[in-house]
């Protein structure tokens, strides 16, 4: 594949902001989904762990592990259409000739996660049925898999005339796997698994830590436990991190930014680890936040890096602004967002009593501020729409 | 032009077909369970009946479980598919309306963190907070249609902007009003069958059961007649002429389609009159399963025949269904060239990076090719949006299998189907075949193996390709 050829693959139709714009919520938005993801498999690995464990307070743990993988997993799937819209803007060439040469798994995807998903709410509601968990476990790495092979076939160009007719006999059943590399895969999967879980276990026991009916016992299991998944998910980073920048990052010229930053987040994890306390949780999320930015900015940086070599500069993505959609965009981030805030609100008021909490009046104002503020976006929706038709007349 | 990704046993575009039809079937019920369900909560408080209230964590339960797990995911899953099967399609899509889709992220954050504070706070704060939860929910939710709707009406109907490039012009497009409320009010059809499949599930003796039976009767008649009456009276006015040509050709909406919808209407009427009428005879899980899995069946009807009516564009009056912009367009500031031209003139082996074959790549048209793995190369790029092309996806006879038509029309050798192929462009549902001369010959030789390797019977001994397909 040409220089050349790969620069005419973009879509006539340009970007609609600056594609820096793009990138930069490509990013964020790629880091809340990797951590709702990395989460949920975590937690459904040690709620796994703990249904086979005998004492009463792993059997607690593990139905809270559980409950937290199901939701973590249905935030993950939500989150991750974000940087899944946004890859497509300013990365077509790499995204749909990936997709296209996986076409089967492309289409699998999302039956395999929803089964996953589904199974986890089977495991959830009726407890004790680690088969169903395990099945459940399965599919959603196998989903993570594919997702991991469709991002990794993207970055080498040079190579999808040959992927997609060996010999020069086009291949369209599109069910092979292509362009993976599993010590990424390990780090960024299993070993941010680990991490997250760590800090997700410590806000849980900062949220219940003046819960009178939460046995003590069980807090300081999870502190502990805490501990441990820091540990084991910063070596598990730290190592097949290294093997990342041994093989990919080697490929691909980038051997010591690949192993600096990645041996960098599980070093200071990994020392972290032992000291973490329940009463350090937010500030422990706060680190964990700027890790997975970091993990983030590396994982662009291979992409430009990649695709430059064919080049292909992302910062010259042709783009026309288009007012009218940023406008839209604008004006249901204000709507949304306070809402957002107002839900989860609620639900930080209603577990923090046995019996269930009130928000607070101030609250419940800022409830009633946020249905007034849908209302309104259906005002703006509908003033806008009357708007342009009344243009054309 | 990207890779081309034929389907796996089910052609890509049948599997896209299938995904969307039950992400419409499930998002529909979604978004106006939200409000039936805003409904019957404040009835449950404002006329003291709180054991409306057991329907409610009933109905809450399964939409977090079913609703948000296949109906907001089969919603990506159409995205997921359609990459697949057509990358250039979405591709038109995401470069318009990325931020529309981006606003519509935030309704899903709602939508999917609102139905789990949703269940989770039931009898954990107060009536009043609960309620509004639900409205929130209800509000969230109608914003992922009112956002879709734009999206998915642009692609029938791109309006002004085919002039102006502007996405606000596409988004409020000339079927965007009539479908906007047609669905919102169809959406409480299904969402009727919905409440009586889950209220059937109660126990004989609740007082909710029939209560709530009948309630589903009322509202998903309303919405019915209001949706399917917006639909003829409304919609289909303001398509464009072109759609409503092919909607009266047999060849494009097979007459099945028409079947399927008809079907789908009637028996949710009935269902849905029974329910209102006398609500014992359809407390039944059975009938609720029976008249969604009947009601499926007319969304596809209904779903197939809004695609096929675009034919034989994926946006109308810009992209042809296999990706070949075929137009020059002035869209603001951008200029968009029609792709065609070059194609016809220089070759598509030449300009389309995955238009490869053995020994193409090497030698060229000219010499060295094999000439029906040439062609399959070319069908698979031109034709295989929208028909069956090879064995891979003739499971059931595959969508439009390409053998199976052009045996119907008794073509069975190169000659014969080469004359076709220059032909097929003064079909209304058919643009032009791209590429040279010797590139349709070469497509017409791989047409002939496939007629040949479907219906053995039909080959001629003495014809070349049914001896071994090289020359």
């Amino acid at each position: 594949m040409s220089p050349e050829t790969l620069l005419a693959m973009r879509d006539p139709l340009g970007a609609p902001v600056h594609p820096l714009a793009v990138q930069i919520l490509l990013v964020v938005t790629y880091v809340l989904h990797i951590f709702f993801v990395t989460t949920a498999i975590g937690s459904l690995l040690l709620g796994l762990y703990g249904l086979g464990r005998k004492e009463e307070a792993w059997q607690r743990l593990a139905q809270v592990a559980i409950r937290l993988a199901t939701q973590a997993t249905g935030l993950g799937i939500t989150m991750g259409i974000a940087p899944l819209l946004f890859v497509q803007v300013i990365y077509d060439p790499p995204w749909y000739t990936a997709t296209t040469l996986m076409g089967l798994w492309t289409a699998l995807f999302i039956p395999i996660v929803a089964l996953g998903y589904l199974l986890l709410y089977v495991l959830y509601l009726r407890g004790n049925l680690p088969a169903v968990g395990y099945t459940s476990l399965a599919l959603l790495v196998l989903a993570g898999f594919i997702m991991h092979s469709l991002a990794n076939a993207g970055l080498y160009p040079s190579r999808w005339v040959e992927w997609y007719a060996p010999g020069g006999v086009a291949y369209s059943t599109g069910e092979r796997f292509l362009g993976y590399n599993l010590p990424r895969f390990t780090a960024l999967l299993f070993g941010q698994a680990g991490l997250s879980l760590g800090v997700m276990l410590l806000l849980f026991a900062w949220y219940f830590r003046r819960r009178e009916d939460v046995p003590k016992d069980l807090l300081a299991l999870t502190e502990r436990v805490a501990q441990g998944a820091l540990r084991v998910g910063a070596l598990v980073f730290g190592l097949f991190g290294l093997l990342w920048g041994l093989t990919q990052g080697r490929e691909l010229g980038l051997t010591v930014p690949v192993a600096l930053a990645t041996l960098a987040v599980a070093a200071v994890f990994y020392l972290q680890a032992s000291k973490v306390r329940a009463e350090r949780a937010l500030a422990t999320l706060g680190l964990y936040l700027v890790a997975l930015l970091v993990v983030g900015i590396l994982r662009e940086g291979i992409r430009v890096s990649a695709l430059a070599s064919m080049g292909y500069n992302v910062f010259r993505y042709p783009f026309v602004w288009d007012w009218g959609s940023i406008l839209y965009f604008v004006a249901t981030a204000l709507a949304a967002v306070p809402v957002i805030a107002y839900l989860a609100q609620v639900l930080y008021a209603s577990g923090s009593r046995k019996e269930g909490l009130d928000p607070s009046p101030q609250v419940e104002r800022f409830g009633d501020l946020g249905v007034k503020l849908l209302f309104g976006w259906f005002v703006f929706y509908f003033a806008l729409g009357l708007y342009v038709v009344a243009r054309h007349f | 032009m990207y890779p081309v990704w034929e389907g796996f046993i089910l052609h890509s575009a049948m599997v896209v077909a299938i995904v969307a039809v039950l992400h419409v079937l499930f998002s529909h019920v979604t978004v106006a369970a939200t409000w039936f369900n805003w409904w019957v909560e404040r009835k449950s408080l404002l006329e003291n009946k709180p054991y409306l209230q057991d329907y409610l964590k009933a109905s809450a339960l399964r939409l977090l479980m079913f609703a948000y797990t296949i109906g907001a995911m089969t919603g990506v899953g159409i995205w997921f598919s359609v990459t697949g099967s057509n990358p250039r399609g979405i591709s038109t899509l995401i470069h318009n309306f990325v931020f529309y889709w981006a606003s519509e992220w935030f309704w899903f954050i709602i939508d999917v963190f609102g139905i789990a504070v949703y269940y989770y706070t039931f009898g954990r704060v107060n009536p009043k907070v609960h309620a509004r939860i639900g409205l929130i929910l209800a509000l969230a939710a109608s914003g992922t249609l009112a956002i879709i709707v734009g999206i998915l009406g642009f692609k029938l109907s791109p309006g002004a902007w085919l002039q102006t490039g502007l996405s606000l012009d596409g988004f409020y497009n000339p079927t965007f009003w009539p479908m906007l409320f047609a669905r919102f009010g169809l959406m409480f059809a299904l969402t009727g069958l919905y409440a009586i499949l889950v209220a059937s599930t109660m126990p004989q003796d609740h007082p909710a059961r029939e209560e709530v039976v009948r309630l589903a009767g009322k509202v998903g008649l309303v919405g019915l007649v209001a949706g399917v009456a917006l639909i003829l009276l409304w919609y289909v006015p303001q398509l464009p002429e072109h759609a409503k040509t092919l909607l009266g050709i047999p060849q494009v909406v097979q007459p099945i389609f028409f079947y399927k919808m008809i079907l789908g209407v009637v028996v949710t009427a009935i269902v849905l009159g029974l329910a209102f009428l006398a609500p014992k005879a359809v407390s039944r899980p059975a009938v609720g399963y029976l008249a969604l899995a009947i009601a499926f069946l007319g969304l596809f009807g209904a779903e197939r025949t809004r695609e096929a009516i675009r034919k034989p564009d994926v946006v109308l009056g810009y992209m042809a269904s296999n990706q070949i912009i075929r137009v020059d367009l002035k869209l603001g500031n951008r200029e968009i060239r029609s792709e065609a031209p070059l194609l016809d003139q220089e070759g598509v082996l030449k300009r389309l990076p995955f238009a490869v074959t053995k020994g193409a790549a090497l030698a060229g048209p000219a010499g060295g090719v094999d000439p029906v793995e040439t062609g399959r190369a070319l069908v698979l790029l031109q034709c295989s949006s929208c028909h069956t092309v090879s064995q891979n996806t003739a499971f059931l006879g595959g969508t439009r299998n390409l053998a199976a038509l052009l045996k119907r029309r008794g073509m069975t050798e190169a000659s014969g189907i080469e004359a076709y192929l220059n032909a097929i462009g003064g079909f209304p549902y058919m643009h032009p075949v791209v590429g040279t001369p010797e590139e349709r010959g070469y497509m017409a030789q791989y047409l002939a193996r496939f007629v040949q390797e479907m219906y053995p019977q039909a080959a001629n001994p003495s014809h070349p390709v049914a001896q071994g397909g090289k020359r």
